[in-house]
C-alpha cells in the first residue's frame, strides 16, 4: 500500500549501525505525532536491542532485522537477530546475579522493559525476538 | 554508521569540566574516562560533564561512565552532570548513577555546587 508507512530494515551487526535504526525510529515518531521524550526512549531502547543483538545472538549472518510498525496503540518496533535463542529465565537469572554484585554490565534487557510499554521477548533456536511498543 | 564525536576538557574554579558531542557508545565513553584520569592526575577530583550536545547513550557507555565515577568518588572527589537529556536523566536513573552522581540544570550550578 502507498500511504503504509510500516518500514522493515535490516542491518549489519557492525559498530553504532544501531544508529541507522534510531533516524527510522525518530522518523516515524514525528510522523505519527508522538513527543520528543516519547521518541527519544525508543531511540535508546532500539539501540539496547540492537546491542544486545550484536553481542549475544551467535547470528551467523550477522544481520538483525527490524520492524517498525504504527498502529492504534503506537510504535511497535521488533528486532529479529536471527540467532541461536536463549534461555530467557536464566539470562534474568545472570542479570540479576550481575545486580547482587554491583557489576554495571548486563542493563538491555531492563532499559528496553523500563523505556518502553509493552515487551515481549520470544527466543527460540531460529533466533531472538523482542517486540516492544511505546503508547501514543 | 558513525557520528560525530568529541570531548573537550576546561577547568574552572577547580573543576572540570567536560563536554561530550554526539553519541556516548564504548568509544566515547573510553574518552571520558579517559579525561578523568588525566585531569586526576593533574590534582583535579571535581568533574562535571556536559552532556547538552549528546542525546544518545548506551548502556555499555554509561558503565564506563559509572566506573569512572566510582574511581573519582573514591579520590574524595565529586562527579555530576548538567545539560542532560530528560530520557538520558531516565537511563541514569534506572542504571543507578543518580545515586552516585547528581544533575543540574546549567553547567555554571554543576562548577558552583562540586557535587554537594
Amino acid at each position: 500500500m502507498a500511504d503504509d508507512p510500516n518500514v522493515d530494515l535490516t542491518i549489519p551487526m557492525l559498530p553504532d549501525m544501531e544508529l541507522t535504526a534510531t533516524t527510522v525510529a525518530e522518523s516515524l515518531g514525528v510522523f505519527m505525532g508522538l513527543n520528543v521524550d516519547k521518541i527519544e526512549e525508543v531511540k535508546i531502547a532500539l539501540i539496547e536491542g540492537c546491542i544486545n543483538a550484536f553481542e549475544h545472538s551467535n547470528s551467523e549472518d550477522r544481520r538483525i532485522d527490524i520492524s517498525f510498525q504504527i498502529n492504534e496503540r503506537g510504535l511497535t518496533v521488533g528486532i529479529n537477530d536471527g540467532g541461536k535463542g536463549f534461555d530467557l529465565e536464566e539470562a534474568k537469572k545472570r542479570i540479576q546475579e550481575r545486580r547482587e554484585k554491583g557489576l554495571p554490565r548486563g542493563w538491555g534487557l531492563t532499559l528496553i522493559e523500563e523505556l518502553m510499554d509493552e515487551t515481549e521477548i520470544e527466543s527460540t533456536e531460529k533466533g531472538t525476538l523482542i517486540t516492544m511498543t511505546k503508547y501514543r | 554508521m558513525s557520528e560525530e564525536i568529541a570531548i573537550s576538557a576546561d577547568v574552572r574554579d577547580g573543576t572540570a569540566v567536560l563536554s561530550t558531542k554526539g553519541y556516548i557508545n564504548n568509544v566515547l565513553a573510553e574518552s571520558v574516562a579517559e579525561e578523568s584520569e588525566r585531569v586526576a592526575a593533574d590534582g583535579i577530583d571535581h568533574i562535571v560533564l556536559n552532556m547538552a550536545e549528546s542525546r544518545m547513550v548506551n548502556s555499555v557507555g554509561i558503565a564506563i561512565i559509572l566506573e569512572a565515577i566510582e574511581k573519582t568518588l573514591d579520590r574524595n572527589g565529586s562527579f555530576s552532570f548538567c545539560g542532560v537529556s530528560p530520557t538520558v536523566a531516565k537511563t541514569f536513573q534506572i542504571m543507578g548513577l543518580l545515586q552516585l552522581a547528581r544533575i543540574y540544570e546549567s553547567e555554571e550550578e554543576a562548577v558552583q555546587a562540586r557535587g554537594s
